[in-house]
């Protein structure tokens, strides 16, 4: 392969003050590819995720996204070729969901221009995916959690990137919306190659969704490879305390059920 | 079968929307600002002030419109743009409806940066260069004091911050009393009456002291207009959609520091104009900072232009000083405010 990985982290430490969070991460993210981030609470997944984004700074080691270190890129110019949906999306101000949403065309806009009709078609697009179209008009301050997630969905699908970095996009979301969500990621893979991330504590899920497992634990990668032989390794057992039982719906996707160690 | 296409009547702001709101809110702006010079305790003959063939200086109308109430006018039109668009600026850098320069604690912080020039007297020493660059550099100590304080990790909870700010609020007072204490007779009485916020300033001269300061603050801050719309949602979800978030909120110290400076170096800390008036325009146009904050300048003009014409008038030929004006007024609206909230999930619930 002579395409430099999308994502390529080398030896990267990162510590909130004095307390460390990632020590010797290792990784590389070839374009197209959806990997899930896994691992224990506290493992060190968010951070990971934010460093991937260039919204954190490695204090050791070096970021790069498509062969350049982030930390020599412009906001903008990464803004429009990663999204990060963040797990929490707090907004105290009455901005309706399409305002929102429209937020994610502000990295494409000029200095002193509007939102314009293509830019309106796009968040469109962008909230019919998501299931959110009826809400455009409503408060985002009087929308419900789940509803609010799709919302932030919506805003990153607008935002037209190359990669989509999510922390924990199914928390909130049911049964339905949760399945929808798995299908509009690997629909964007494969109708437009973009490379999705995700932190995840729902291992079902990124057993339908991924392609490549990374488990952390304490800070560290614990294992790396495909998604449901990572699942079924003694490393991802120790990491969690717990072994998966990884096994099929006939003709159907993979499920996973925890066990007590024995 | 086929769904009819939905309709798209996805509201959003446009160009045009904004050329309307802010005319309007100009023109509202003008008229206030030719109006309010008539009103007064003194009736101005406006044939006679306009007479050109008499010099001023015997011209009696014309002293009190034009060397008197105009300035006057403009002082408090200045003022209150800028308490109004710092307060709003505040607000989306702080993530909270309810900061503002007065509750931050940074017009005391600016006050207290003029009182010690007054009590130094270093406004005789330096000129007009010292009060506003003393009142900036108080201004600005006090945000980035309070700011650090209240920050958890990455994280401001409203509750701290505002806490912050009281507290800072007290501790500038306490030193103000001590300058207070210290000082003598007259530099005592000085500091007293511009405390209580006040726009008598009766120079024509204090215009361009306030003005410059006022307008790059007020370019810098709608300069980062979209960006605070980004910010209002938090650092983390701003940098995502491209927003250089430590710059912008540098800037918007800056710039609403500078502001908050001029204003309170000329005409005393005046509270509750960055609270008012926000809120209320938050509610007409919705939050989007591209409007909401050249709106609320010139919204912030037109209401203190008016409380200073009732301050003037009210109780003629006695005065209130108008900061106490807008306390007695926004203060309750300030406590409505945190009633409405309760029980409720948000600020805005």
């Amino acid at each position: 392969m002579t395409v430099p990985p999308l994502f390529d982290l080398g030896a990267v430490d990162f510590a909130y003050g004095t307390h460390p969070a990632l020590a010797g991460i290792d990784l590389q993210v070839p374009a197209g590819e959806i990997v899930g981030l896994v691992g224990p609470n506290g493992a060190g997944k968010s951070t990971l995720l934010q460093i991937l984004g260039g919204l954190l700074q490695p204090t050791q080691g070096t970021a790069r996204f498509e062969g350049l270190p982030l930390a020599d890129r412009a906001r903008r110019d990464l803004a429009r070729a990663i999204a990060y949906v963040p797990q929490e999306y707090g907004l105290d101000f009455p901005f309706t969901a399409g305002e929102v949403v429209l937020m994610g065309r502000y990295p494409h806009l000029g200095a002193a221009t509007f939102e314009g009709p293509a830019d309106r078609e796009a968040a469109r697009a962008a909230m019919e995916r998501t299931d959110v179209w009826p809400l455009r008009n409503r408060r985002i301050d009087e929308l419900s959690g789940g509803e609010r997630r799709r919302v932030v969905l919506a805003q990153a699908f607008c935002q037209d990137t190359r990669a989509i970095l999510l922390d924990e996009p199914t928390a909130s979301l049911d049964a339905a919306h949760e399945l929808a969500l798995q299908r509009s990621l690997a629909a964007r893979r494969d109708e437009r190659g973009v490379t999705v991330i995700l932190v995840t504590h729902d291992l079902a899920g990124a057993a339908r969704l991924c392609d490549r497992l990374v488990c952390l634990q304490a800070g560290r990668v614990a294992a790396d490879g495909p998604t449901l032989e990572t699942l079924r390794s003694a490393a991802v057992a120790r990491a969690f305390g717990v072994s998966f039982h990884v096994d099929r719906v006939p003709d159907g996707p993979p499920f996973v059920v925890p066990l007590e160690p024995r | 079968m086929s769904a009819p296409a939905p309709p798209d009547d996805l509201r959003h702001l446009t160009a045009g929307r904004v050329f309307l709101v802010l005319g309007l809110m100009a023109l509202l702006t003008l008229v206030s600002l030719l109006l309010a010079p008539l009103v007064g305790s003194a009736p101005v003959d406006l044939r006679r002030a306009f007479d050109c063939g008499r010099p001023l200086a015997e011209n009696p109308d014309a002293q009190v419109l034009f060397l008197f109430r105009l300035p006057r006018v403009l002082c408090a039109a200045l003022a209150g743009a800028g308490l109004a668009a710092a307060g709003v600026a505040f607000q989306a850098v702080l993530r909270n409806p309810l900061a503002t320069p007065y509750t931050l604690g940074v017009s005391s912080g600016g006050a207290l940066g003029a009182v010690l020039a007054i009590r130094v007297g270093l406004d005789a020493l330096l000129g007009p260069v010292a009060l506003p660059g003393f009142a900036f550099a108080g201004a600005l100590g006090t945000v980035a004091v309070v700011y650090r304080v209240a920050r958890v990790g990455r994280s401001l909870p409203p509750a701290t911050l505002l806490l912050a700010g009281v507290t800072m609020s007290f501790v500038c007072g306490a030193f103000m009393m001590f300058v207070q204490y210290s000082a003598d007779y007259s530099q005592s009485y000085r500091i007293v009456r511009w405390l209580m916020g006040g726009l008598d300033v009766g120079r024509p001269g204090l215009l361009w002291q306030i003005f410059p300061p006022l307008a790059v603050g007020l370019a810098l801050l709608q300069l980062r207009a979209r960006d605070l719309n980004a910010m209002a949602a938090g650092a983390a979800a701003a940098a995502s959609v491209g927003v250089e978030v430590e710059r912008t909120v540098r800037l918007v110290y800056l710039g609403a520091s500078l502001i908050v400076g001029a204003v309170v170096a000329v005409a005393g800390p005046i509270g509750f104009v960055g609270l008012v008036v926000p809120h209320a325009l938050r509610h007409l146009l919705g939050p989007d900072h591209r409007v909401l904050l050249p709106a609320s300048a010139l919204g912030g003009a037109v209401f203190l232009v008016w409380c200073d014409t009732i301050a003037r008038t009210a109780l003629a030929p006695a005065e209130i000083p108008v900061g106490v004006l807008t306390a007695m007024v926004g203060g309750p609206f300030f406590l409505w405010l945190l009633w409405r909230r309760k029980g409720r999930a948000g600020i805005w619930g």
